[in-house]
């Protein structure tokens, strides 16, 4: 199929091409020069400790121009090489140096000399690290829990946060001299009598340190372009880097005066605050409005025409695609593919609620679908007054397979924040952020979603085993009533409610230990110094400095726990066609010999299930669902009371792919899902059951009460190519789209557009694939990456052909 | 109270008509058209379906059977037909819903109920409910009161029917139709009657009926390798449309989605080996009905 959106031009093509080719490695620079700070730096505090750290990194990490490239900025020492950040966790590290390369899936290479670099600064971390404070702080029984996996939050206590859109419009604005300014002020209005203003001085020095940091390092690459341009013969190149040089020496120490230093300033901060945090989920925001003034200037002035623009939005995301991150073994099960979800955001309205979709919406279109990469994640938030004209580009791209873009509706999630008590022009100015969950650009702290991730359909199997966790064997709690020894449907509903109670404190104190380590340990002072109001208040994101600040635990799971309990309700108590213990007996046994063959086709095909639009099971999932949100709203987070609106925590669906490991994790469950089975993903139905259509899954979808679902609303239909050939197709289907966004009001949706014998072709023949892109989750990953059990579940997934 | 025989209510249906649709498919039809795709359609009465793919081999449904009139062979279940009383027993004791009974009894409430699920898709997207089958005007008093309701609720209605009814009957049906699909299978009542089983006059008469109600409609051709298409059939087609004043017809080309079906019939089916043929072979047949002075459409364009 001939890409609607054309191709992009040589250089980028080739950049593209290079890029691809590229076997990730391990890089060690960060570790080095963090290591080598933190030693020199021992007695500071440790947000002047990682200041340094970072200051360090930045002026001695290897840099490079790529050949071709109007842009400069490298993460580490080769593109999409994975920086190791060992401030955060380094146990791992050692044990798996060697395993990298034997990975199934996110496969990284290393070198022997690298490892032992690493081996030998081990010594110095051990013990220190976030990751050994984090777990130190864990009361027993949560330590326990997240031990047996039951709630997850390893990604939050071996990495940074990420998780958010920082104030780039600010950025632009002011430069970071003027964030100095800001800075400066602040400082000196400090009585460092006061304990309060005296740890604040520490706060805005790191940020001091950083900027010129920042500003250092962008002056290097402004004297490597100015050297480039002495040796090069190409006149046409010569006159590029020069221009580039000079960009370098003014941006992002001043404010961007042309859409080339807007694109070049942005990607230095973007790229920076990833070697700062190592989170990731780190979010351009709403590009084509921040971005739109200086495209237009520049367009209307002459400085800059159309094709040039688009050469660099595709440098751009080329670079963005560069950004890499190495994680665990089992963290990287948890978000596969190697994703950094560095998300951008476009259309939307104003504040006014007139559309915002403008001339650079579209050429961002333009530029991510001629590059058809896996990074960035382009969102496009719906609203009822969005043009058909865009709303068929979107779908020209959801043709192209790769899974992009996905739509967020401002229909309901502007509501969201309202309810919440979010400034109405804040809330109109909401971005897409990570895969699909939503923050408020610049003012809203870290982790809007991604913190606990908390296996439904396994906690409520422990309850329902007398409280032992039947993958391991550890006895968690003493639950009075067993299953088999149940005699009522309300015994097995108080039962949720009672592992709810049980689970949701502990889940809770899971985060604030990894949220508190995260404040003492590692504080991100230049993030601060890009989200409202940091640096007012003196306070990094971590102790309250944002002006909004919620975050969200996410619940894996859904569809098999209101599944489950409606086979349950319906099977053993109202038709009453199997026993609770020979429901047990199946369950614990995996579903053994032919009488658990039985039971399972019975569970199956007995009872309906949440994605067909049947109102029982709907109901049931989602008043299981409810239990757990009313339950979570009740509890603060660790900023609460210290600054920002909120403080609290929201629910949310948008597990990546965590369904897959939690899955691996969890017993037979009474929807006839086989032991070890991936788990539904976000809030999309059980795979394979949803027979009804896509208009069945909408209406399912829409009866959870996703006003309340902050956290994110995930749902993943698929469609295969030939559904999408016709014009009247693609014209129903943004029909049955704004059905679901304005009638409906659903939160999210992406689409897979891939045939089932591309992707069973492409397990068995992976060279011939190589560009194959696949959603999962809230984003997309090269199908070649991920590994086979990850592969098997998108296959799995249940394809509509419309 | 009336009630219909149904055998699958299909959401999203973005091929029947203008907008998303529910496709109401009626049990029940009095044509036997050689190609047909749904052959579980034909008999108003509940009947079960095999489907091979799912079957699991257990066993069970052969178990289940009081006149042992199914068996295994080579791996499958195979049913007798001389044998099978049609008690639905086996597709009941089926545990993976591989044996299926076809054909469930809806009243009117219920049926509105279901179809009004995807009200706001219809709204939104000019949709509706589009009446399919087996064949609809079978079952026409139910239909009729159907289709009263569908108006009552502002939901728009299609039908897509052979045509094969008395016209007096088919005129009540157009009353309260928003748009009609029918069907003229071949222009010759004879070679109509061998391919279908049944006479072509009252299609015709029809057709003419309602092209003269003025209702918004489309006559569709499905072509049939070996059966409508030469170029004399062509030509004999548009002489008959004109005359019962059609102007524009659309082609459906022969489809093999429902050889499996026939297999779970248990039924043997005469196109077994006829290939699926794809809109540009029917370019020449198109030709010819142009020539003959009909305007025409190759393939599914529903808007």
């Amino acid at each position: 199929m001939k890409n609607y959106f054309g191709s992009p031009s040589d250089r980028i093509a080739a950049m593209r091409q290079t890029l691809l080719d590229i076997e990730p490695q391990v890089c060690v620079e960060r570790a080095v020069y963090t290591t080598e700070a933190y030693k020199e730096h021992r007695s500071d505090q440790n947000i002047l400790k990682r200041a340094y750290a970072i200051s360090n990194t930045l002026h001695k990490m290897s840099i490079f121009i790529e050949e071709g490239s109007l842009l400069a900025g490298n993460q580490a020492s080769e593109n999409r090489a994975a920086p190791i950040c060992p401030e955060y966790a380094m146990d791992w590290v050692i044990e798996e140096l060697d395993l990298w390369e034997k990975r199934d899936g996110d496969r990284f290479t290393i070198s022997e000399e690298n490892k032992q670099i690493l081996r030998d600064m081990y010594p110095f971390w051990k013990g220190i690290t976030l990751q050994d404070k984090a777990l130190a702080l864990m009361p027993p029984l949560s330590r326990k829990c997240y031990d047996i996996g039951i709630a997850r939050v390893e990604g939050n206590i071996t990495a940074g946060d990420g998780h958010l859109a920082p104030d780039y419009a600010k950025l632009l604005r002011v430069g970071l001299s003027g964030i100095r300014r800001q800075t400066e002020e602040a400082k000196s209005r400090l009585d460092v009598s006061r304990y309060e203003d005296l740890k604040k001085t520490w706060f805005y020095d790191s940020i001091l340190i950083l900027i010129d940091a920042c500003i250092d390092f962008a002056h290097r690459y402004a004297s490597l372009a100015e050297e480039m341009a002495e040796k090069t013969e190409d006149p046409k190149r010569k006159e590029e880097l020069r221009k580039l040089a000079k960009v370098c020496r003014r941006v992002p120490e001043f404010p961007a005066e042309s859409f080339y230093e807007a694109v070049q300033s942005v990607w230095f901060l973007h790229l920076i605050l990833q070697i700062e945090s190592n989170g990731h989920s780190l979010s351009f925001g709403r590009f084509d409005q921040y971005m739109f003034p200086y495209f237009e200037k520049d367009l209307r002035e002459g400085v800059l025409d159309e094709a040039e623009a688009l050469e660099l939005l595709e440098n751009l995301w080329l670079k963005t695609f560069t950004i890499n991150k190495i994680r665990s073994n089992s963290h990287t099960r948890f978000s596969a593919g190697s994703p950094m979800y560095q998300n951008v955001c476009i259309g939307g309205q104003h504040a006014d609620g007139s559309d915002a979709v403008n001339d650079l919406s579209f050429l961002v279109l333009k530029s991510v679908g001629q590059l058809r990469l896996t990074q960035p994640n382009l969102s496009v938030r719906y609203h009822k007054g969005i043009s058909d004209r865009f709303m068929y580009e979107c779908i020209q791209m959801i043709r192209l397979g790769f899974g992009m873009p996905s739509f967020n509706n401002d229909e309901i999630i502007i509501d969201q924040f309202l309810n919440k008590g979010v400034a109405r022009e804040d809330a109109y100015n909401y971005s897409s952020i990570g895969c699909i969950e939503v923050s408020i650009p610049g003012k809203f702290g870290v982790r809007c979603s991604g913190m606990n991730f908390l296996n439904f359909p396994r906690i409520f199997m422990l309850v329902l085993n007398g409280g032992t966790d039947l993958t391991t064997g550890e006895k968690i709690l003493d639950y009075p009533l067993t299953f088999p020894e149940m005699t009522s449907w309300d015994q097995v509903w108080q039962a949720w409610k009672d592992t709810v109670d049980f689970f949701t404190p502990v889940s809770v104190s899971l985060d604030n230990c990894a949220d508190y380590a995260l404040e003492m340990e590692v504080p991100d002072s230049l993030l601060s110094a890009l989200v409202d109001d940091c640096i007012e208040r003196g306070k990094h994101i971590k102790e309250g400095g944002a002006v909004y600040d919620w975050i969200g635990p996410l619940q894996v799971g859904i569809a098999d726990l209101g599944d489950s309990l409606e086979a349950i309700r319906k099977l053993c108590f109202e038709e009453k066609k199997i026993t609770p213990a020979e429901l047990w007996e199946a369950l614990i046994t995996d579903f053994e010999g032919e009488k658990g063959w039985r039971i399972r086709q019975l569970l199956i095909h007995g009872a309906p299930k949440y994605g067909n639009d049947n109102d029982e099971v709907d109901a049931l999932t989602r008043d299981a669902y409810q239990v757990f949100i009313d339950k979570i709203a009740g509890y603060h987070n660790t900023r609460y009371g210290r600054g920002p609106i909120g403080g609290g925590y929201f629910p949310g669906t948008s597990s990546i792919s965590a369904n897959v490991p939690q899955g691996a994790q969890c017993c037979a469950t009474p929807n006839g899902r086989r032991k070890g089975e991936p788990l539904a993903e976000g809030c999309s139905p059980t795979h394979g059951v949803d027979v009804n259509g896509p208009t069945a899954v909408f209406k399912s979808v829409s009866k959870l009460p996703t006003l309340y679902l902050n956290g994110g609303v995930l749902l993943n239909q698929k469609l295969t190519p030939a559904s999408l050939e016709e014009e009247n197709d693609i014209r129903k289907l943004i029909l049955m789209l704004r059905t679901f966004f304005n009638v409906l009001k659903g939160y999210h949706v992406q689409y897979n557009v891939v045939d089932r014998e591309v992707l069973l072709d492409a397990q068995v023949h992976p060279e011939k694939h190589q560009d194959l892109i696949v959603r999962v989750a809230g984003y997309s990953a090269f199908f070649n990456v991920l590994s086979t059990e990850t592969q098997n579940d998108i296959i799995e997934r249940t394809e509509h052909v419309i | 109270m009336t009630t219909a025989a149904i055998f699958n209510i299909q959401r999203f249906s973005i091929h029947d008509g203008p907008g998303i649709r529910t496709t109401v498919f009626f049990k029940g039809c009095p044509l036997r058209c050689l190609w047909c795709a749904n052959p579980e359609s034909r008999k108003t009465v509940p009947e079960p379906l095999y489907m091979k793919k799912k079957c699991a081999g257990c066993g069970t449904c052969i178990s289940a059977c009081p006149e042992h009139a199914l068996q295994f062979s080579e791996g499958t279940v195979i049913r007798d037909p001389r044998i099978c009383k049609n008690c639905l027993r086996c597709a009941e004791a089926c545990p993976v819903e591989a044996m299926t009974v076809q054909g469930k009894t809806w009243d009117l409430e219920a049926l509105l109920a279901e179809v009004k699920k995807d009200k706001d898709f219809y709204d939104s997207s000019g949709g509706g409910v589009t009446l399919s089958g087996g064949e609809p005007l079978l079952q026409h008093r139910f239909v009729n009161e159907f289709l009263q309701a569908l108006r009552e609720e502002g939901i728009h209605s299609t039908m897509e029917t052979s045509g094969f009814q008395k016209p007096e009957i088919f005129a009540e049906v157009l009353k309260n139709l928003d748009f009609l699909y029918i069907d003229c299978k071949h222009p010759d009542s004879e070679i109509h009657r061998q391919l279908t089983g049944q006479p072509n006059e009252p299609v015709l008469q029809n057709i003419a009926q309602a092209v003269r109600a003025g209702i918004p409609m489309e006559v569709r051709i499905p072509v049939i390798p070996g059966c409508n298409d030469s170029e004399e059939t062509a030509r004999r087609f548009s002489e008959v449309l004109l005359s019962a004043g059609v102007r524009e017809v659309q082609l459906l080309p022969f489809h093999q989605l429902g050889k499996a079906k026939w297999e779970g019939m248990f039924m043997p089916y005469a196109l077994e080996e006829a290939k699926a043929l794809r809109n540009e072979d029917l370019t020449d047949f198109a030709a010819c009905l142009e020539k003959g002075g009909l305007s025409v459409l190759v393939g599914s364009a529903a808007g």
